[in-house]
């Protein structure tokens, strides 16, 4: 399931975390790319890319939560795995409350550390799929004219043919009219699978939930 | 000195009583009437005793008088007794009547008058009183001259005044011859005449005389009449002549009245004296009264503020002995009054186990060797308590300007002493404190550091680990990956040798030590924090300088604190004026100045003074220790630390070492 494309972004202000951490996960198999800081990072990498970040979380200019902070408004999938030092883990945790996946603690424990990057792996490689499906749906509810999205959204909410055209002022024969262009443009075959599209656009957000 | 004792010294209550000088008035009055009566009594005494000399003496004159008179009255009775024989004849007559006046100056006039009371015979011849021929006209004489011839007598005429000084009188002796009157002999005394020839000289020496008349009117005086002094008189008739004629003579003063008005004069001025001395000495008597009113107001005044004061006060004879402790003194050292007063050394509050020094310097106060400023001492409380007092001593001189002992003042200092024993103790645990923190701070930092080789130097490992299993790396690849974690090995164990240095315990010791290895070793520490806040340490040093004979730790921590405010202070500074700059200049060969320059908010005029005294902190979280510690450290080592403006913004911190002359 995991992309084959997708490589280990390691954001750390050490040369030797970095080398070392590259080294090590260059052994497991993994592709790698390091950055000494997140400004660095940031110019490098572009949303489309997978894969998952490893993040020191003191570093200097901008720190490993900051460039947090900007990848969560950005709204990038990448899922985000905090490396914290003796101390710092207060900080890990508030990240962690803000959605991040993971955090681990140095030195670390290289099971552990790959145990990470797979399930983070996993999750982007979701989160990515989710988002091609958003992207797909958002599409087709481009297509919708205003009143077409109106009876949408009313039969989406469960209402009845007849109480739609009362409440759109409309006949019940317009409003099957609507409905049958509606389940069209949006490739859906019954009400339950109109419901489930929408239940995605609105429901699902790229960046994901930490269950995998 | 006054008296120790609570109450004002009793004064008699008799000053202020007037009967209390009754006493001496009363014995100077009686003294003074008795010398009066005395005198007035010897007065009296001599004045009698002249009365009766004078009475003595006037009847003696009366007697002489009289005696003349008389012994006169014969020699006309002769006269008229040779007439009546006729065998006087004119010639005769006129001789024996010249003699007899001759010899008797008081008669100036004889004459013979005849039965038909003619003159006929008149002696002297010169005299014109009566003249031979002519008839008696007078009435006072015709008056004698018949009641001669009636009774047979001689009889006297009443004076006749001839001048306002003198008068005559007239005596008349009848000449019978056998019943047959033949008319009579007069003769005329003048008055003045008696009085100066018939009283001797030493009479009228003693007495003015005169004779008055029945009126007593004077008819002629004495000798001696121009003195008026006299003070005694006395008269006394002059029965001869009848018709109230008297004597009248008044004593002239005697030597002897002088005496004693010189004597009166003299008790007199003595009693005036004696009044006066009693009236000066009771003004006087009054204004010590009042002089006493007045001290002793002023002693209830002092005594008031001996009460009131919290100073204890005690003085102290020349050989040491209590003479004076006022209330606040015994309250200080919890012995009595009584207990106290007269206690020679050891003196019953003293310390017993600092007995020995505290008498030395006590005996130093009594000798005066005292040094001039006040004296911290310890005493023991009677209830075993200690109670630390600084006491200022004075001589106390005596109101001969003698010096009698030693005045010493003394303040209860037990509580500033135990609150700067507090004080000094809590700064110290607080230095102690602080340092700990620092170290946390330190070792939570470096604990990061260690984390960081350890970490990579796993990371390495495995990473060979897994290839070896594997097969996959290259015999360089894994060579380059195990000399990195060689090299990281080595930053580790840096990093634990700078903790060891920094924990180590010790007391300041001041060894030669160079700045620039202290400087390196601070920003190795302080770099940690600098990196993760992207704040430059800039350090220039131009010169090399001797080493510095200084605590070496010490002398770090001042840095490092100074470095970790001055990073502080720039965390809402723009990341490119990030920078802490630390520069070394050496002064005139003696002293060292570092500065610690920041670029950060700087130091609010306001905060400047108070910067440096302990707990005063403008962190939210600081306990407000740094830099007053950073300061009794750089004190320690004779330096100054200070801070001022940036010029470039933000604050600098300054401070001085000096250098050690390797030269001597």
């Amino acid at each position: 399931m995991t992309n084959p494309n997708a490589k280990i972004y390691i954001v750390d202000d050490d040369e030797a975390i970095l080398d070392s951490l590259r080294w090590l996960l260059e052994s497991k198999g993994f592709l790698v790319e390091t950055y000494a800081s997140a400004a660095q990072f940031l110019t490098a990498y572009r949303w489309d890319y997978p894969g998952c970040l490893v993040l020191d979380v003191r570093m200097p200019d901008m720190s490993g939560l900051e460039l947090y902070e900007k990848l969560t408004t950005l709204n990038y999938c990448l899922p985000v795995i905090f490396v914290t030092g003796h101390g710092d883990v207060p900080m890990a945790v508030t990240a962690i409350k803000k959605g991040a996946v993971d955090f681990i603690e140095k030195p670390f424990n290289d099971q552990q550390l790959v145990g990470i990057i797979h399930r983070c792996l996993a999750l982007d490689a979701q989160c990515r799929n989710h988002a091609n499906k958003s992207a797909a749906i958002a599409t087709s509810m481009a297509q919708l004219t205003p009143r077409e999205l109106e009876v949408m959204s009313l039969v989406v909410a469960g209402r009845h043919n007849k109480i739609i055209a009362d409440q759109l002022g409309i006949s019940i024969k317009t409003v099957e009219a609507h409905r049958a262009k509606v389940m069209e443009k949006m490739g859906a075959k019954s009400v339950a699978d109109l419901v489930q599209l929408a239940l995605h656009k609105n429901g699902l957000k790229p960046s994901g939930s930490n269950q995998v | 000195m006054p008296h120790p004792v609570n109450d004002p010294p009793a004064v008699p209550a008799l000053f202020n009583q007037t009967w209390f000088w009754i006493m001496p008035n009363l014995a100077i009055g009686l003294f003074i009437f008795a010398m009066v009566a005395l005198l007035w009594v010897l007065q009296r005494h001599e004045l009698e005793q002249q009365q009766n000399i004078l009475r003595r003496d006037m009847l003696w004159a009366e007697q002489t008088i009289r005696l003349h008179l008389q012994v006169n009255q014969e020699m006309l009775a002769g006269l008229a007794n040779d007439l009546a024989q006729l065998t006087l004849d004119a010639d005769d007559f006129q001789i024996r009547a010249a003699q007899y006046m001759a010899n008797n100056p008081e008669l100036i006039d004889i004459f013979r008058v005849e039965a038909n009371e003619v003159v006929r015979w008149n002696a002297p011849f010169e005299s014109n009183l009566y003249l031979p021929g002519k008839p008696i006209t007078e009435a006072s004489s015709l008056l004698a001259l018949r009641q001669a011839l009636l009774t047979n007598k001689a009889v006297y005429t009443t004076p006749l005044r001839v001048t306002a000084d003198d008068a005559h009188i007239e005596v008349y002796v009848p000449i019978f011859n056998k019943r047959k009157y033949l008319g009579s002999i007069a003769a005329v005394y003048t008055l003045r005449g008696i009085l100066h020839h018939l009283i001797p000289l030493w009479f009228s020496d003693k007495y003015a005389l005169q004779l008055l008349d029945a009126e007593n009117h004077r008819l002629a005086a004495g000798s001696g009449q121009t003195r008026n002094d006299t003070a005694l008189s006395h008269s006394i008739k002059l029965d001869p002549f009848g018709h109230g004629l008297s004597l009248q003579a008044r004593a002239f003063r005697a030597e002897s009245q002088l005496a004693q008005t010189m004597l009166i004069a003299l008790i007199l001025g003595l009693s005036a004296i004696m009044i006066w001395s009693l009236a000066a000495l009771r003004r006087h008597m009054r204004r010590r009264a009042q002089a006493e009113d007045t001290l002793r107001a002023e002693y209830a005044i002092r005594k008031a503020i001996e009460g009131s004061v919290r100073t204890g006060l005690r003085a102290v004879d020349m050989q040491g002995r209590i003479i004076y402790v006022n209330r606040a003194f015994c309250e200080m050292v919890g012995w009595s009054e009584q207990e106290l007063m007269g206690a020679v050394p050891p003196l019953p509050y003293w310390l017993p186990s600092d007995i020995d020094n505290i008498a030395v310097r006590f005996h130093a106060m009594l000798a005066g060797k005292l040094p001039a400023q006040d004296q911290e001492l310890r005493f023991q409380r009677r209830d075993g308590s200690y109670i630390d007092v600084v006491q200022y001593v004075a001589p106390l001189i005596d109101a001969h300007n003698k010096q009698t002992g030693w005045m010493a003042s003394m303040h209860d200092i037990t509580e500033r002493k135990r609150t700067e024993e507090m004080y000094r103790q809590q700064q110290e645990n607080l230095q102690r404190t602080a340092r700990l923190v620092t170290m946390g701070e330190m070792a939570s930092s470096l604990a990061h550091e260690i984390n960081q080789p350890l970490s990579a130097i796993a990371n390495y490992s495995k990473g060979c680990v897994d290839r070896l299993t594997t097969d996959t790396g290259t015999r360089e690849s894994l060579l380059n990956a195990l000399q990195k974690i060689n090299l990281q090995a080595d930053r580790a164990g840096k990093v634990l040798r700078r903790i060891r240095d920094f924990v180590r315990k010790h007391e300041p010791q001041r060894h030669p030590c160079d700045l620039r290895d202290i400087i390196e070793d601070v920003i190795g520490f302080a770099e940690i924090e600098a990196r993760a806040q992207n704040i430059k340490i800039e350090f220039k040093m131009t010169t090399t300088l001797p080493p510095l004979h200084v605590d070496r730790i010490l002398i770090e921590q001042v840095m490092l604190n100074l470095v970790k405010n001055g990073m502080e202070s720039m965390q809402q500074s723009p990341p490119q004026r990030r920078t802490i700059s630390i520069r070394i200049k050496q002064m005139e060969k003696e002293f060292i100045e570092i500065t610690v320059s920041d670029n950060g908010h700087g130091i609010m005029p306001e905060s400047l003074e108070k910067l440096f005294s302990p707990f005063y902190t403008t962190k939210p979280d600081g306990m407000g220790m740094g830099l007053s510690i950073c300061r009794s450290i750089i004190e320690f080592h004779q330096g100054r630390l200070w801070v001022q403006a940036n010029p470039d913004g933000g604050s600098q911190f300054i401070f001085t070492l000096p250098m050690e002359r390797s030269s001597d």
